[in-house]
């Protein structure tokens, strides 16, 4: 029947079979091409992904392990991007939903911008900017921060004005209305819409690696995937993948915590406390 | 001109395209008036509301609220295009949301991130208190807040919600979350509290109380005119609702589109307009709320306001509001022509 539902443990049950029927699937499949090919390396087995972990987590001659260097590398590009995209976007996201003339300025050029895909943009790049830090940075902006202005001005413009009014009767100047009614409404809304974008980012970031970059989770999977070594591409977008749910995940919680009203349903991490808590007391009563 | 007036609607008409809502409505408000307006559905009543709120600017005539600075002792009335005037003078024309008018709205919405308590507070604390103040001295604003917390929990008791002042609205029922909305505005202590069928969504009990909430107010009112002072309430409530009109308000206003346009010369209809006038009942919250003591007024209402049908009674009192106000502009008019002379 549409829209039954199932308990959480069913839930956990059919979800861990669904990734071991894939594990096994995978397993066949590189089995079946090693008997074809018994040195490829294009569908490896558990043992060659051995070696490939052991190669990017071992220390070279600089003293730092690959995986170290490309995850520090390409997480600090990422995080400068994402923060100004996000101090920029929420900013002139609030200007441009309050106040229609900066709305009339700014939409056509924002509409613009987030209709242009950064990656096919990158030669503007590499002439404005070089080919260093800087242009991923600005590759992110470029891509993150016009859609993060949108939703923000989206979720301002559609505040209830029935509200606004009310503060407005009450007395309420046009900075409060936007820091004491406007900004607490919108803030785990446009988390929500920042926690969107940290996908389309990487793949900003990543492929702008793999062109042009000396370092970097992109550069890696570029080098390896070169000399077909899938054992260390594989593994490293596994990284990438469990990076982006972990991250918004985190988000998703911190959302939970800091915004209780908005959330249908509660933190896991609270909810857990709260378990232990009860737990602890029924181990002190007995 | 009559010092105890609050609010002045002059000639207020509106139209929405080639709708016509609103004609000629011309209507004082006196302190401490608790006035009902009722009409038939779609007749413009929630319209004028916000009129005198202030979200809507009618296309011709104005309305005029008493301003809360009185430095004249004059009474002369503000222009609008005198902006200079506008802090001291005593009536401040409504072009936006003020201070002077508090609405409670048929939708009773609340801030969703905030508790039933919080909900009520922040009124007073955008009130009193600056962003510069919050933040440059949080001893002092703390000590505020705590006092905002205790006012709003006093007028919560007042509505019935003191065991719900944590909750968040999603997690009370449509008329718990009206009662926060009612509460939102009392605290503010409005001149004029404006009332878009606030009992509506409201069952039968928690309608009964509320309406007795009304009375009590009345009845501050009648005590503080009894001891010489200001009485401190005046309501303004559109209900579709004839017998609560009749019990909460000393003051039936009838707005309707069903009177006799062509006999007074117009070519097409223009709007619905005030057709009855005429003062009610006053109960107080002791008094057993039987609506049959009051049923002779409730069909005369009926007729003259809702009824489609030619009624006599409301063609007589419009011709004599246009006749007075023919009066009255002949009067002025007699006024300048002595002056210029």
């Amino acid at each position: 029947m549409i829209r039954d539902t199932i308990s959480t443990k069913q839930r956990i049950v059919i979800g861990i079979f669904a990734v071991l029927l894939m594990l096994v699937g995978y397993n066949y499949l590189s089995y079946r091409q090693h008997q074809i090919e018994p040195k490829d390396t294009t569908i490896p087995t558990m043992t060659q992904f051995q070696e490939g972990i052991k190669q990017f987590t071992a220390v070279d001659i600089h003293g730092e392990r690959w995986i170290t260097k490309d995850a520090r590398t390409t997480i600090k590009r990422l995080f400068a991007g994402l923060s100004l995209s996000l101090f920029f976007g929420f900013g002139l996201g609030i200007l441009i939903g309050c106040k229609a003339r900066w709305y009339a300025f700014f939409y056509p050029i924002i509409a613009f911008a987030s209709s242009i895909a950064p990656t096919a943009a990158i030669a503007i790049f590499f002439v404005m900017v070089g080919t260093g830090f800087e242009m991923y940075v600005a590759m992110i902006i470029f891509g993150v921060m016009p859609i993060l202005t949108q939703n923000v001005c989206d979720e301002v413009k559609n505040f209830p004005i029935e509200l606004l009014n009310k503060a407005r009767s009450w007395g309420a100047t046009e900075m409060e209305l936007v820091w004491n009614i406007i900004i607490p409404h919108i803030l785990p809304r446009a988390i929500m819409s920042f926690c969107l974008q940290i996908g389309p980012a990487i793949v900003y970031l990543i492929p702008a690696e793999m062109l042009v970059g000396h370092d970097g989770f992109g550069y890696r999977i570029r080098l390896a995937s070169k000399l077909q070594n899938m054992n260390i591409v594989y593994p490293y977008l596994i990284m990438l993948a469990l990076f982006l749910i972990g991250f918004r995940n985190s988000l998703t919680e911190l959302v939970k915590i800091l915004f209780p009203w908005y959330s249908d349903s509660d933190s896991h991490i609270l909810n857990f406390i709260k378990w232990l808590k009860s737990f602890y007391n029924k181990l002190k009563i007995n | 001109m009559n010092d105890n007036v609050l609010l002045k609607i002059k000639e207020v008409s509106h139209s929405f395209g080639a709708k016509k809502v609103l004609h000629d409505i011309d209507l004082e408000i006196k302190k401490g008036e608790f006035i009902a307006l009722v009409g038939p559905s779609g007749c413009g009543k929630s319209t004028l509301l916000n009129a005198i709120y202030g979200t809507l600017k009618p296309e011709r005539g104005k309305v005029l609220v008493k301003n809360g600075n009185h430095a004249l002792s004059s009474e002369e009335e503000i222009l609008s295009t005198n902006k200079t005037k506008k802090i001291s003078q005593k009536f401040l024309e409504v072009t936006r949301p003020n201070r002077n008018c508090g609405m409670v709205d048929q939708q009773y919405k609340l801030f969703e991130n905030r508790t039933a308590l919080r909900n009520v507070s922040i009124g007073p604390k955008l009130d009193e208190t600056s962003i510069p103040f919050r933040i440059f001295k949080p001893r002092e604003w703390k000590k505020i807040k705590e006092q905002h917390h205790f006012r709003a929990m006093d007028i919560l008791k007042k509505v019935g919600l003191e065991n719900d002042a944590y909750s968040l609205p999603r997690e009370l029922s449509g008329g718990m979350r009206q009662r926060v909305a009612i509460a939102q505005t009392l605290i503010m202590k409005p001149k004029v509290l404006l009332l878009d069928e606030p009992f509506g969504a409201l069952d039968e009990a928690t309608r009964e109380s509320l309406q007795k909430l009304l009375l009590g107010m009345y009845a501050e009112n009648r005590q503080a005119i009894k001891k010489g002072e200001d009485p401190p309430y005046t309501v303004f409530i559109v209900t579709h609702e004839l017998n609560e009109a009749i019990y909460v308000a000393n003051r039936i206003l009838g707005l309707s589109q069903h009177w006799d346009w062509r006999s007074l010369g117009y070519s097409e209809h223009p709007g619905a307009t005030i057709v009855f006038d005429e003062p009610a009942p006053v109960f107080s919250p002791d008094d057993q709320r039987d609506f049959m003591k009051f049923k002779s007024l409730q069909e005369k209402i009926y007729k003259i306001v809702i009824d489609k049908k030619t009624c006599k009674e409301r063609e007589e009192y419009l011709r004599m509001i246009v006749e007075l106000r023919n009066n009255k502009k002949h009067k002025d008019g007699e006024i300048d022509e002595e002056s210029q002379i």
